[in-house]
Protein backbone atom coordinates (compact mmCIF):
# COMPACT_ATOMS: atom_id res chain seq x y z
CA UNK A 1 0.00 0.00 0.00
CA UNK A 2 2.47 2.58 -1.19
CA UNK A 3 0.70 5.88 -0.63
CA UNK A 4 1.86 8.24 -3.32
CA UNK A 5 2.63 11.60 -1.79
CA UNK A 6 0.13 14.01 -3.22
CA UNK A 7 0.73 17.00 -1.00
CA UNK A 8 3.02 17.47 1.94
CA UNK A 9 1.40 17.01 5.35
CA UNK A 10 4.52 18.26 7.06
CA UNK A 11 6.79 20.72 5.37
CA UNK A 12 10.08 22.26 6.51
CA UNK A 13 11.58 25.06 4.45
CA UNK A 14 15.07 26.36 5.12
CA UNK A 15 14.78 25.71 8.84
CA UNK A 16 17.73 26.73 11.00
CA UNK A 17 18.22 26.35 14.72
CA UNK A 18 21.07 27.61 16.86
CA UNK A 19 22.02 26.83 20.44
CA UNK A 20 23.98 30.00 21.13
CA UNK A 21 26.70 29.85 18.48
CA UNK A 22 26.27 26.14 17.76
CA UNK A 23 24.28 25.48 14.61
CA UNK A 24 22.06 22.45 15.31
CA UNK A 25 19.96 22.69 12.15
CA UNK A 26 21.44 24.31 9.06
CA UNK A 27 18.94 25.35 6.41
CA UNK A 28 16.96 22.09 6.43
CA UNK A 29 14.12 21.52 3.96
CA UNK A 30 11.92 18.45 4.01
CA UNK A 31 8.46 17.36 2.85
CA UNK A 32 6.56 14.49 4.42
CA UNK A 33 3.26 13.22 3.04
CA UNK A 34 0.62 11.36 5.03
CA UNK A 35 1.52 7.69 5.31
CA UNK A 36 5.26 8.20 4.79
CA UNK A 37 7.76 6.58 7.14
CA UNK A 38 11.06 8.38 7.53
CA UNK A 39 14.01 7.00 9.42
CA UNK A 40 16.65 9.53 10.41
CA UNK A 41 20.19 8.46 11.26
CA UNK A 42 23.53 10.16 11.67
CA UNK A 43 26.32 10.64 14.20
CA UNK A 44 25.52 12.14 17.59
CA UNK A 45 25.22 15.91 17.53
CA UNK A 46 24.19 15.85 13.88
CA UNK A 47 20.81 17.48 14.59
CA UNK A 48 18.50 14.42 14.34
CA UNK A 49 16.77 15.02 17.66
CA UNK A 50 16.65 18.75 17.14
CA UNK A 51 14.93 18.16 13.79
CA UNK A 52 12.01 16.27 15.29
CA UNK A 53 11.90 18.42 18.41
CA UNK A 54 11.46 21.49 16.20
CA UNK A 55 8.52 19.83 14.46
CA UNK A 56 6.46 19.75 17.67
CA UNK A 57 8.14 22.90 18.98
CA UNK A 58 9.87 21.43 22.00
CA UNK A 59 12.62 23.53 20.45
CA UNK A 60 11.82 26.70 18.57
CA UNK A 61 13.54 27.29 15.25
CA UNK A 62 15.09 30.68 14.57
CA UNK A 63 14.62 30.93 10.84
CA UNK A 64 12.80 29.20 8.05
CA UNK A 65 9.30 27.84 8.02
CA UNK A 66 7.59 24.69 9.34
CA UNK A 67 4.01 23.89 8.43
CA UNK A 68 1.77 21.04 9.57
CA UNK A 69 -1.45 20.30 7.69
CA UNK A 70 -1.18 23.68 6.00
CA UNK A 71 -0.74 25.65 9.24
CA UNK A 72 2.47 27.61 9.75
CA UNK A 73 4.13 26.67 13.02
CA UNK A 74 4.97 29.65 15.21
CA UNK A 75 3.91 30.62 18.74
CA UNK A 76 0.32 31.42 17.74
CA UNK A 77 -2.62 29.60 19.31
CA UNK A 78 -3.60 28.25 15.91
CA UNK A 79 -0.18 26.66 15.45
CA UNK A 80 -0.30 25.14 18.94
CA UNK A 81 -3.67 23.58 18.09
CA UNK A 82 -2.25 22.16 14.85
CA UNK A 83 0.60 20.52 16.78
CA UNK A 84 -1.69 19.30 19.56
CA UNK A 85 -4.13 17.72 17.14
CA UNK A 86 -1.63 16.11 14.84
CA UNK A 87 1.68 15.22 16.40
CA UNK A 88 2.57 12.51 18.93
CA UNK A 89 6.00 11.92 20.40
CA UNK A 90 7.95 9.07 21.98
CA UNK A 91 11.09 9.94 23.93
CA UNK A 92 14.37 8.13 24.44
CA UNK A 93 13.89 8.17 28.23
CA UNK A 94 10.16 7.23 28.01
CA UNK A 95 9.22 10.17 30.25
CA UNK A 96 6.26 8.40 31.79
CA UNK A 97 4.67 10.12 34.77
CA UNK A 98 6.08 8.14 37.73
CA UNK A 99 3.36 9.12 40.20
CA UNK A 100 0.50 7.92 37.98
CA UNK A 101 -0.55 4.37 37.12
CA UNK A 102 -0.15 3.13 33.56
CA UNK A 103 -3.84 3.70 32.93
CA UNK A 104 -3.67 7.22 34.38
CA UNK A 105 -0.64 7.98 32.24
CA UNK A 106 -2.73 7.10 29.19
CA UNK A 107 -5.99 8.80 30.13
CA UNK A 108 -4.56 12.12 31.38
CA UNK A 109 -4.20 13.64 27.91
CA UNK A 110 -7.53 12.45 26.47
CA UNK A 111 -9.45 13.62 29.56
CA UNK A 112 -7.71 16.97 30.18
CA UNK A 113 -6.76 18.05 26.66
CA UNK A 114 -9.45 16.33 24.58
CA UNK A 115 -12.32 16.63 27.02
CA UNK A 116 -13.16 12.92 26.93
CA UNK A 117 -15.10 11.33 29.76
CA UNK A 118 -13.05 9.15 32.11
CA UNK A 119 -14.89 6.02 30.98
CA UNK A 120 -14.34 6.68 27.28
CA UNK A 121 -10.68 7.52 27.90
CA UNK A 122 -10.20 4.26 29.81
CA UNK A 123 -11.73 2.26 26.97
CA UNK A 124 -9.39 4.02 24.56
CA UNK A 125 -6.40 3.44 26.84
CA UNK A 126 -7.16 -0.27 27.22
CA UNK A 127 -7.54 -0.55 23.45
CA UNK A 128 -4.04 0.80 22.90
CA UNK A 129 -2.56 -1.13 25.82
CA UNK A 130 -3.84 -4.27 24.12
CA UNK A 131 -2.23 -3.14 20.90
CA UNK A 132 1.14 -2.80 22.62
CA UNK A 133 0.38 -6.09 24.38
CA UNK A 134 0.45 -5.06 28.05
CA UNK A 135 -3.20 -4.58 29.11
CA UNK A 136 -2.53 -6.60 32.30
CA UNK A 137 -0.13 -3.90 33.58
CA UNK A 138 -2.68 -1.08 33.57
CA UNK A 139 -2.94 -0.75 37.37
CA UNK A 140 0.80 -0.73 37.99
CA UNK A 141 3.18 2.21 38.27
CA UNK A 142 5.88 2.84 35.64
CA UNK A 143 8.72 1.88 38.00
CA UNK A 144 7.22 -1.61 38.30
CA UNK A 145 7.63 -2.22 34.56
CA UNK A 146 10.68 -3.16 32.50
CA UNK A 147 12.21 -0.60 30.17
CA UNK A 148 10.69 -2.25 27.12
CA UNK A 149 7.27 -2.28 28.73
CA UNK A 150 7.63 1.36 29.76
CA UNK A 151 8.48 2.39 26.23
CA UNK A 152 5.48 0.48 24.87
CA UNK A 153 3.31 2.32 27.40
CA UNK A 154 4.81 5.58 26.16
CA UNK A 155 3.87 4.64 22.61
CA UNK A 156 0.33 3.81 23.71
CA UNK A 157 0.15 7.11 25.59
CA UNK A 158 1.05 9.01 22.42
CA UNK A 159 -1.45 7.00 20.36
CA UNK A 160 -4.29 7.80 22.77
CA UNK A 161 -4.10 11.38 21.47
CA UNK A 162 -4.89 10.05 17.97
CA UNK A 163 -2.00 11.78 16.23
CA UNK A 164 -1.60 11.77 12.45
CA UNK A 165 2.19 12.00 12.73
CA UNK A 166 4.32 10.12 15.23
CA UNK A 167 7.82 11.26 16.17
CA UNK A 168 10.23 8.76 17.71
CA UNK A 169 13.39 10.14 19.31
CA UNK A 170 15.78 7.16 19.58
CA UNK A 171 13.05 5.00 21.14
CA UNK A 172 15.34 2.02 21.83
CA UNK A 173 18.60 3.73 22.79
CA UNK A 174 17.93 3.57 26.53
CA UNK A 175 16.86 -0.08 26.46
CA UNK A 176 18.69 -3.27 27.32
CA UNK A 177 19.38 -5.30 24.17
CA UNK A 178 16.82 -8.00 24.93
CA UNK A 179 14.04 -5.42 25.12
CA UNK A 180 14.74 -3.63 21.87
CA UNK A 181 12.93 -6.19 19.70
CA UNK A 182 9.60 -5.93 21.54
CA UNK A 183 9.54 -2.15 21.12
CA UNK A 184 10.58 -2.23 17.46
CA UNK A 185 7.90 -4.85 16.80
CA UNK A 186 5.23 -2.52 18.16
CA UNK A 187 6.53 0.39 16.07
CA UNK A 188 6.58 -1.84 12.99
CA UNK A 189 2.98 -2.88 13.56
CA UNK A 190 2.09 0.78 13.89
CA UNK A 191 3.83 1.50 10.59
CA UNK A 192 1.84 -1.31 8.96
CA UNK A 193 -1.41 0.47 9.89
CA UNK A 194 -0.33 3.37 7.70
CA UNK A 195 0.74 5.77 10.47
CA UNK A 196 2.93 8.62 9.28
CA UNK A 197 6.15 8.57 11.26
CA UNK A 198 9.59 10.05 11.62
CA UNK A 199 11.91 7.85 13.63
CA UNK A 200 15.41 8.70 14.79
CA UNK A 201 17.20 5.40 15.30
CA UNK A 202 20.39 3.48 14.71
CA UNK A 203 18.56 0.15 14.32
CA UNK A 204 19.35 -0.33 10.66
CA UNK A 205 17.63 -3.72 10.32
CA UNK A 206 14.44 -2.08 11.55
CA UNK A 207 14.98 0.87 9.23
CA UNK A 208 15.34 -1.41 6.21
CA UNK A 209 12.00 -3.08 7.01
CA UNK A 210 9.96 -0.03 7.91
CA UNK A 211 11.29 3.07 6.21
CA UNK A 212 10.17 4.24 2.82
CA UNK A 213 12.73 7.01 3.04
CA UNK A 214 16.10 7.18 4.81
CA UNK A 215 17.65 10.45 5.94
CA UNK A 216 21.30 10.80 6.88
CA UNK A 217 22.19 13.95 8.82
CA UNK A 218 25.53 15.44 9.68
CA UNK A 219 26.42 18.86 11.12
CA UNK A 220 22.81 20.01 11.06
CA UNK A 221 22.25 19.24 7.40
CA UNK A 222 20.39 16.48 5.59
CA UNK A 223 23.33 15.00 3.70
CA UNK A 224 21.56 12.13 2.05
CA UNK A 225 17.93 11.21 1.47
CA UNK A 226 16.98 8.06 -0.41
CA UNK A 227 14.72 4.98 -0.26
CA UNK A 228 16.34 2.28 1.91
CA UNK A 229 17.35 0.02 -0.98
CA UNK A 230 19.39 2.76 -2.62
CA UNK A 231 20.51 4.22 0.70
CA UNK A 232 22.09 1.04 2.00
CA UNK A 233 23.48 -0.31 -1.27
CA UNK A 234 24.71 2.88 -2.93
CA UNK A 235 25.25 5.69 -0.45
CA UNK A 236 26.42 8.73 -2.38
CA UNK A 237 28.29 10.83 0.13
CA UNK A 238 31.54 9.80 1.76
CA UNK A 239 30.35 10.75 5.22
CA UNK A 240 27.33 8.50 4.86
CA UNK A 241 29.51 5.64 3.62
CA UNK A 242 31.81 5.97 6.62
CA UNK A 243 28.87 6.16 9.02
CA UNK A 244 27.16 3.12 7.55
CA UNK A 245 30.34 1.07 7.49
CA UNK A 246 30.87 1.86 11.17
CA UNK A 247 27.33 1.16 12.25
CA UNK A 248 26.87 -1.99 10.14
CA UNK A 249 30.26 -3.46 10.99
CA UNK A 250 29.05 -5.26 14.11
CA UNK B 1 8.34 -3.68 54.91
CA UNK B 2 9.50 -5.67 57.91
CA UNK B 3 12.42 -3.31 58.21
CA UNK B 4 10.16 -0.26 58.05
CA UNK B 5 7.86 -1.53 60.78
CA UNK B 6 10.78 -2.20 63.06
CA UNK B 7 12.21 1.20 62.37
CA UNK B 8 8.86 2.79 63.11
CA UNK B 9 8.50 0.86 66.34
CA UNK B 10 11.98 1.99 67.35
CA UNK B 11 11.05 5.58 66.60
CA UNK B 12 7.86 5.31 68.65
CA UNK B 13 9.78 3.96 71.62
CA UNK B 14 12.34 6.76 71.44
CA UNK B 15 9.66 9.42 71.43
CA UNK B 16 7.81 7.76 74.26
CA UNK B 17 11.00 7.47 76.29
CA UNK B 18 11.67 11.18 75.84
CA UNK B 19 8.24 12.20 77.04
CA UNK B 20 8.20 9.74 79.89
CA UNK B 21 11.63 10.91 80.90
CA UNK B 22 10.48 14.49 81.05
CA UNK B 23 7.29 13.64 82.92
CA UNK B 24 8.99 11.37 85.48
CA UNK B 25 12.25 13.20 86.11
CA UNK B 26 10.98 16.76 86.46
CA UNK B 27 8.42 16.20 89.26
CA UNK B 28 11.10 14.46 91.32
CA UNK B 29 12.39 17.92 91.91
CA UNK B 30 9.17 18.41 93.84
CA UNK B 31 10.94 16.89 96.86
CA UNK B 32 13.08 20.01 97.17
CA UNK B 33 11.90 23.36 98.49
CA UNK B 34 12.05 25.01 95.06
CA UNK B 35 9.30 23.01 93.40
CA UNK B 36 5.63 23.49 93.98
CA UNK B 37 3.80 21.06 91.81
CA UNK B 38 0.56 21.58 93.74
CA UNK B 39 -0.21 24.34 91.25
CA UNK B 40 -0.86 21.76 88.53
CA UNK B 41 -1.59 18.73 90.68
CA UNK B 42 -4.37 16.80 88.95
CA UNK B 43 -5.46 15.40 92.32
CA UNK B 44 -6.66 18.79 93.56
CA UNK B 45 -9.54 20.88 92.20
CA UNK B 46 -7.45 24.00 91.70
CA UNK B 47 -4.64 21.98 90.10
CA UNK B 48 -7.14 20.42 87.72
CA UNK B 49 -8.57 23.81 86.85
CA UNK B 50 -5.11 25.21 86.18
CA UNK B 51 -4.10 22.25 84.04
CA UNK B 52 -7.29 22.48 82.01
CA UNK B 53 -6.74 26.21 81.56
CA UNK B 54 -3.24 25.55 80.22
CA UNK B 55 -4.12 22.63 77.96
CA UNK B 56 -7.18 24.38 76.48
CA UNK B 57 -4.73 26.77 74.83
CA UNK B 58 -3.79 23.88 72.57
CA UNK B 59 -6.95 24.45 70.56
CA UNK B 60 -5.82 27.96 69.62
CA UNK B 61 -2.20 26.99 69.04
CA UNK B 62 -3.32 24.26 66.66
CA UNK B 63 -6.01 26.22 64.76
CA UNK B 64 -3.69 29.22 64.50
CA UNK B 65 -0.76 27.16 63.19
CA UNK B 66 -2.74 24.94 60.86
CA UNK B 67 -4.71 27.82 59.35
CA UNK B 68 -1.52 29.83 58.95
CA UNK B 69 0.41 26.97 57.34
CA UNK B 70 -2.38 26.27 54.86
CA UNK B 71 -2.51 29.90 53.82
CA UNK B 72 1.27 30.13 53.67
CA UNK B 73 1.48 27.01 51.45
CA UNK B 74 -0.99 28.48 48.96
CA UNK B 75 0.68 31.89 49.19
CA UNK B 76 4.10 30.26 48.82
CA UNK B 77 3.03 28.45 45.66
CA UNK B 78 1.55 31.63 44.21
CA UNK B 79 4.84 33.43 44.93
CA UNK B 80 7.01 30.53 43.71
CA UNK B 81 5.45 30.15 40.23
CA UNK B 82 6.42 33.63 38.94
CA UNK B 83 9.93 32.86 40.20
CA UNK B 84 10.12 30.05 37.63
CA UNK B 85 9.00 32.21 34.72
CA UNK B 86 11.22 32.81 31.73
CA UNK B 87 10.22 36.47 31.84
CA UNK B 88 12.15 38.93 33.94
CA UNK B 89 9.30 40.90 35.56
CA UNK B 90 7.60 37.95 37.32
CA UNK B 91 11.00 36.72 38.49
CA UNK B 92 11.82 40.12 39.97
CA UNK B 93 8.47 40.16 41.78
CA UNK B 94 9.34 36.80 43.31
CA UNK B 95 12.81 37.94 44.42
CA UNK B 96 11.61 41.22 45.93
CA UNK B 97 8.80 39.53 47.86
CA UNK B 98 11.03 36.78 49.23
CA UNK B 99 13.88 39.09 50.24
CA UNK B 100 11.55 41.66 51.79
CA UNK B 101 9.46 39.24 53.83
CA UNK B 102 12.46 37.24 55.01
CA UNK B 103 13.98 40.43 56.38
CA UNK B 104 11.09 41.17 58.77
CA UNK B 105 11.22 39.52 62.21
CA UNK B 106 8.03 37.56 62.90
CA UNK B 107 7.33 39.35 66.17
CA UNK B 108 7.61 42.72 64.43
CA UNK B 109 5.25 41.55 61.68
CA UNK B 110 2.69 40.36 64.25
CA UNK B 111 2.76 43.73 66.01
CA UNK B 112 2.53 45.62 62.76
CA UNK B 113 -0.37 43.58 61.37
CA UNK B 114 -2.35 43.85 64.64
CA UNK B 115 -1.71 47.48 65.54
CA UNK B 116 -0.65 49.05 62.23
CA UNK B 117 -2.68 47.38 59.50
CA UNK B 118 -6.12 48.38 60.90
CA UNK B 119 -5.06 52.03 60.74
CA UNK B 120 -3.51 51.85 57.27
CA UNK B 121 -6.34 49.85 55.70
CA UNK B 122 -9.10 51.12 58.04
CA UNK B 123 -10.28 47.62 58.78
CA UNK B 124 -10.75 45.87 62.09
CA UNK B 125 -8.87 42.64 62.53
CA UNK B 126 -9.27 40.06 65.28
CA UNK B 127 -6.32 38.80 67.28
CA UNK B 128 -6.70 35.38 65.66
CA UNK B 129 -6.64 36.63 62.08
CA UNK B 130 -3.88 39.13 62.77
CA UNK B 131 -1.82 36.21 64.09
CA UNK B 132 -2.71 33.96 61.16
CA UNK B 133 -1.93 36.67 58.62
CA UNK B 134 1.42 37.60 60.16
CA UNK B 135 2.54 33.97 60.53
CA UNK B 136 1.35 33.08 57.02
CA UNK B 137 3.07 36.01 55.33
CA UNK B 138 6.26 35.43 57.24
CA UNK B 139 6.31 31.73 56.37
CA UNK B 140 5.21 32.20 52.75
CA UNK B 141 8.65 33.45 51.74
CA UNK B 142 10.20 30.21 52.98
CA UNK B 143 7.43 28.14 51.42
CA UNK B 144 8.05 29.90 48.10
CA UNK B 145 11.72 28.95 48.19
CA UNK B 146 10.86 25.36 49.09
CA UNK B 147 8.35 25.11 46.23
CA UNK B 148 10.77 26.69 43.77
CA UNK B 149 13.48 24.18 44.62
CA UNK B 150 11.01 21.29 44.50
CA UNK B 151 9.58 22.26 41.12
CA UNK B 152 13.05 22.89 39.68
CA UNK B 153 14.13 19.41 40.73
CA UNK B 154 11.60 17.79 38.38
CA UNK B 155 13.15 16.48 35.18
CA UNK B 156 12.61 18.53 32.03
CA UNK B 157 11.37 15.37 30.29
CA UNK B 158 8.23 15.52 32.41
CA UNK B 159 7.33 18.93 30.98
CA UNK B 160 8.07 17.70 27.48
CA UNK B 161 5.95 14.59 27.94
CA UNK B 162 3.10 16.75 29.25
CA UNK B 163 3.44 19.04 26.24
CA UNK B 164 3.48 16.03 23.91
CA UNK B 165 0.04 14.99 25.17
CA UNK B 166 -1.24 18.56 24.75
CA UNK B 167 -1.55 19.52 28.40
CA UNK B 168 -1.66 23.27 29.01
CA UNK B 169 0.46 25.00 31.68
CA UNK B 170 -2.18 24.68 34.38
CA UNK B 171 -2.81 20.98 33.85
CA UNK B 172 0.91 20.29 33.51
CA UNK B 173 1.50 21.86 36.90
CA UNK B 174 -1.58 20.39 38.55
CA UNK B 175 -1.37 16.81 37.35
CA UNK B 176 2.28 16.25 36.45
CA UNK B 177 4.75 18.59 38.13
CA UNK B 178 3.24 19.58 41.49
CA UNK B 179 2.27 16.09 42.67
CA UNK B 180 5.87 14.99 42.16
CA UNK B 181 7.34 18.20 43.57
CA UNK B 182 5.14 18.12 46.68
CA UNK B 183 6.22 14.57 47.41
CA UNK B 184 9.84 15.67 47.31
CA UNK B 185 9.32 18.72 49.50
CA UNK B 186 7.09 17.01 52.06
CA UNK B 187 9.88 16.71 54.65
CA UNK B 188 10.57 20.43 54.26
CA UNK B 189 6.86 21.26 54.56
CA UNK B 190 6.74 19.16 57.71
CA UNK B 191 9.63 21.15 59.13
CA UNK B 192 7.76 24.36 58.36
CA UNK B 193 4.70 23.11 60.25
CA UNK B 194 6.86 22.39 63.31
CA UNK B 195 8.46 25.81 62.92
CA UNK B 196 5.00 27.37 62.67
CA UNK B 197 3.80 25.64 65.85
CA UNK B 198 6.73 27.14 67.70
CA UNK B 199 6.39 30.59 66.16
CA UNK B 200 2.70 30.70 67.07
CA UNK B 201 3.82 31.29 70.67
CA UNK B 202 4.78 34.81 69.61
CA UNK B 203 1.13 35.64 68.92
CA UNK B 204 0.71 35.61 72.71
CA UNK B 205 2.02 39.19 72.74
CA UNK B 206 -1.16 40.51 71.14
CA UNK B 207 -3.35 38.52 73.54
CA UNK B 208 -4.09 35.30 71.67
CA UNK B 209 -5.24 32.76 74.27
CA UNK B 210 -2.90 30.02 73.06
CA UNK B 211 -0.53 27.86 75.11
CA UNK B 212 2.10 30.47 75.88
CA UNK B 213 -0.34 33.27 76.72
CA UNK B 214 -2.24 31.05 79.11
CA UNK B 215 0.97 29.99 80.82
CA UNK B 216 1.94 33.66 81.22
CA UNK B 217 -1.44 34.54 82.69
CA UNK B 218 -1.34 31.65 85.12
CA UNK B 219 2.16 32.59 86.23
CA UNK B 220 0.89 36.07 87.08
CA UNK B 221 -1.90 34.75 89.32
CA UNK B 222 -0.16 31.68 90.82
CA UNK B 223 3.42 32.90 90.82
CA UNK B 224 4.89 29.44 90.08
CA UNK B 225 6.81 30.15 86.81
CA UNK B 226 9.10 27.12 87.06
CA UNK B 227 6.30 24.54 87.21
CA UNK B 228 3.99 26.27 84.77
CA UNK B 229 6.64 26.93 82.14
CA UNK B 230 7.84 23.34 82.54
CA UNK B 231 4.33 22.20 81.71
CA UNK B 232 4.41 24.59 78.73
CA UNK B 233 7.64 23.03 77.47
CA UNK B 234 6.12 19.55 77.77
CA UNK B 235 2.98 20.70 75.94
CA UNK B 236 5.00 21.90 72.92
CA UNK B 237 7.22 18.84 73.08
CA UNK B 238 4.28 16.42 72.93
CA UNK B 239 2.49 18.30 70.14
CA UNK B 240 5.59 18.66 67.97
CA UNK B 241 6.75 15.07 68.42
CA UNK B 242 3.29 13.84 67.42
CA UNK B 243 3.20 16.15 64.39
CA UNK B 244 6.70 15.05 63.34
CA UNK B 245 5.70 11.39 63.57
CA UNK B 246 2.59 12.18 61.51
CA UNK B 247 4.66 13.82 58.79
CA UNK B 248 7.02 10.84 58.66
CA UNK B 249 4.05 8.49 58.40
CA UNK B 250 2.69 10.53 55.49
CA UNK B 251 6.08 10.46 53.76
CA UNK B 252 6.29 6.69 54.06
CA UNK B 253 2.76 6.29 52.74
CA UNK B 254 3.51 8.47 49.74
CA UNK B 255 6.76 6.66 49.04
CA UNK B 256 4.95 3.34 49.19
CA UNK B 257 2.66 4.56 46.39
CA UNK B 258 5.38 4.07 43.79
Amino acid sequence: MAVQPTKAFLSLQNVSKYFDAFCALDDVSLDVALGQKLVVCGPSGSGKSTLIRCINQLETHQSGNISIDGVDIDDSAQAQTAIRNNVGMVFQQFNLFPHLTILENLTLGPVRARGMTAAAAEDLAMHYLERVRIPEQSKKYPSQLSGGQQQRVAIARALCMKPKLMLFDEPTSALDPEMIAEVLEVIKELADTGMTMICVTHEMGFARQVADMMLFMDHGKIVEMAPPSAFFSRPKSDRCKVFLSQILRH
Amino acid sequence: MQHMTQKFAGQGRRILALIMGAVVVLPLGGCSQNWGWYVVNPATVSGQRNLKFLIDGLYYTMTLSVTAIMISIILGLVIALPGLSKKRAPRSFNRVYVELVRAIPILVLILWVYYGLPQVASISISVFWAGVLALAISDSAFQAEIFRAGIQSINRGQYEAAASISLNYRDTMRFVILPQAIKRILPALGNQLVYMLKMSSLVSVIGMQELTRRANELVVTEYRPLEIYTILVIEYLVVILIVSAGVRWLERRMNAAD
